[in-house]
């Protein structure tokens, strides 16, 4: 618990500073109803409308670890300040835990059903992190919610908090963003549209889970799967890894994932490689590449 | 042909395959009926390019949720692409489409197809061995997996053994060899990945509250860390266990 409030705090901190949502989008592919895409190199970007030595430092790392990948685009956008304010609210107390899931998710969940749903033990606790996620799913099932109103549900997975990822994507998903930055556990994402997004925590364990367990739970609908890619460092996936998840999606009719980069992370060449082959592969077979988005906090 | 001219033609002239799958989105947005009918027609009678481009673009409005591809439509072009993939996968780009639109169409009839009637020899070159390999472990079921190990009896070399040894890795459940030898590269490297193979490895097909933390220790080691029912190892795992201490939980993180 600790741990979690003391990383919401570094967080809250630096969205004081504003926060910015970039997606870098591999294959190009245009991201429906965003801000048109800016032809800014990475560093430019970041001169232009960030600023800060230290980001840019894990700006330029980025940027050379992207640079070469084909058709790489760059689309940006800075949150309001009411989503800051939003972020603000969610970070200090369990009390605003709630406060945040209620605005974030559903104005009309009872406290008694986030409770029965969400026990404060199952909230935050880590391992598989799915439970409480699908509880809550239930919750708003069961509450006569349809698949069809704004909604972002993204619970700490762990002792992690991600707030401000939640709020990101359900800041995304109002303009209409169809990128989604959201990588807890269990994350999904539904909007007005017929577009679903399903997200995924950074397990290299992920082929084995989307085989055995989480896919089998997708909801019908679902169109595609954001997937956290390279956390913690080191821990990438490999090209086998890829196409094990990529597959079992394919069979539960989600084609599209893209993969989440969180600011500071930097990829390395061998994972950016692999994911050019596979694309490669999967370009040949007719099939939608993957994608890479990136999620910078500032 | 009343197909979205622009998008369409563009698709046919451009040589970069990211870009391709941008057309193909732009083309599947302004798809109607008659265009739809026009592309089954391509499909039939068009030229190479423009054969190959039309089953990509039909693949994908095939996937779009509705009703946009009318079941008779439907019907006939999954004709068209089981023909195609009979005839020319895996050495063909447009069987290689093909195959992958069947399967998409009729997972079971195109797994069939590749387990029991495809002849290997039909592969005529390593990258068409490539992707029959990749075909049978995305199908990931038992009978895919004894094709592939009639492929691997079958002594084959370089990438293609090593794909066939990965793709067994994934559909076979790890022997006591594979996860000591697992086990050793762990302790001998300490890295991530290692961790991430070896415990992947000994968690295959295994249910939450099954697996005894004494089997895990016995292969990881002591953890870094304990904490009531949490054990921790460097650099990332986090496991949980239940009050009979069997792992109900873990978390890369």
């Amino acid at each position: 618990m600790s741990k979690r409030l003391s990383s919401s705090r570094s967080i809250s901190s630096r969205a004081a500073a504003g926060f910015c949502l970039l997606t870098l989008v591999l294959s190009g592919a245009p991201v429906s109803g965003a801000e048109p895409f800016c032809p800014l190199t990475f560093r430019n970007l970041v001169m232009k409308e960030l600023g800060g030595a230290e980001l840019l430092i894990n700006a330029d790392k980025n940027l050379k670890a992207v640079k070469d990948v084909p058709g790489l685009k760059v689309a940006f956008r800075r949150l309001r300040q009411d989503e800051v304010a939003l972020l603000e609210q969610g970070v200090d107390a369990e009390q605003s835990i709630e406060t945040l899931l209620r605005a974030v998710v559903n104005p009309n969940v009872t406290k008694e059903e986030m409770a029965k749903a969400l026990t404060k033990s199952e909230f935050l606790r880590g391992g598989f992190g799915q439970g409480a996620d699908e509880r809550f799913i239930g919750v708003l099932q069961s509450n006569g919610t349809p698949f069809s109103t704004n909604w972002m549900i993204n619970l700490p997975a762990g002792n992690r908090g991600h707030y401000f990822e939640a709020a990101a994507a359900y800041n995304a998903m109002t303009d209409g963003i169809r990128f989604l930055p959201g990588y807890g556990s269990g994350t999904l994402v539904v909007n007005k549209s017929d577009v679903l997004g399903m997200g995924f925590t950074a397990l290299t364990t992920a082929g084995e889970r989307v085989q055995g367990d989480l896919v089998t739970k997708i909801p019908t609908g679902v169109r595609y799967f954001d997937w956290k890619a390279q956390y913690p460092p080191g821990l990438e996936y490999d090209l086998d890894q890829l196409r094990r998840v990529k597959d079992a999606l394919m069979d539960r009719k989600v084609e599209d994932v893209i993969f989440a980069i969180e600011d500071g992370s930097v990829p390395s060449q061998t994972w950016l490689n692999a994911v050019t082959a596979y694309n490669a592969e999967l370009v040949t077979q007719g099939r939608n590449p993957i994608r890479i988005g990136f999620v910078g906090t500032f | 042909m009343p197909l979205p001219k622009q998008a369409w033609a563009r698709l046919l002239e451009e040589t970069d395959v990211f870009k391709q799958t941008e057309l193909r989105d732009e083309v599947v947005a302004g798809l109607g009926r008659k265009d739809t009918e026009a592309l089954v027609a391509k499909c039939r009678n068009g030229s190479p390019a423009e054969r190959y481009a039309a089953v990509g673009v039909l693949m994908e409005l095939a996937r779009r949720p509705g009703n946009r591809f009318p079941a008779s439509l439907r019907r006939d072009w999954a004709d068209v692409v089981t023909s195609f993939a009979r005839e020319q996968f895996p050495n063909t780009p447009l069987g290689v489409r093909s195959f992958q639109a069947w399967r998409e169409l009729d997972r079971g009839a195109a797994e069939s197809y590749l387990v029991d009637d495809f002849p290997l020899e039909n592969a005529r070159a390593e990258s068409g061995l490539l992707f029959v390999i990749g075909q049978l472990r995305a199908f990931g079921s038992e009978r895919a997996g004894r094709k592939l190990r009639k492929m691997k009896d079958l002594a084959p070399t370089g990438k293609v053994a090593e794909e066939l040894e990965a793709a067994l890795g994934v559909l076979e459940p790890p022997t006591k060899e594979r996860l000591a030898a697992l086990a050793r590269e762990w302790r001998a490297k300490r890295t991530g990945p290692a961790l991430d193979r070896l415990f992947s490895a000994l968690m295959k097909g295994k249910s939450p509250g099954t697996v005894p933390i004494e089997e895990v220790i016995e292969l990881l080691g002591p953890p870094t860390n304990r904490l009531k029912r949490t054990l921790y190892y460097e650099p990332a795992l986090v496991i949980e266990v239940d009050k009979n201490q069997r792992v109900v939980g873990f978390h890369f993180a």
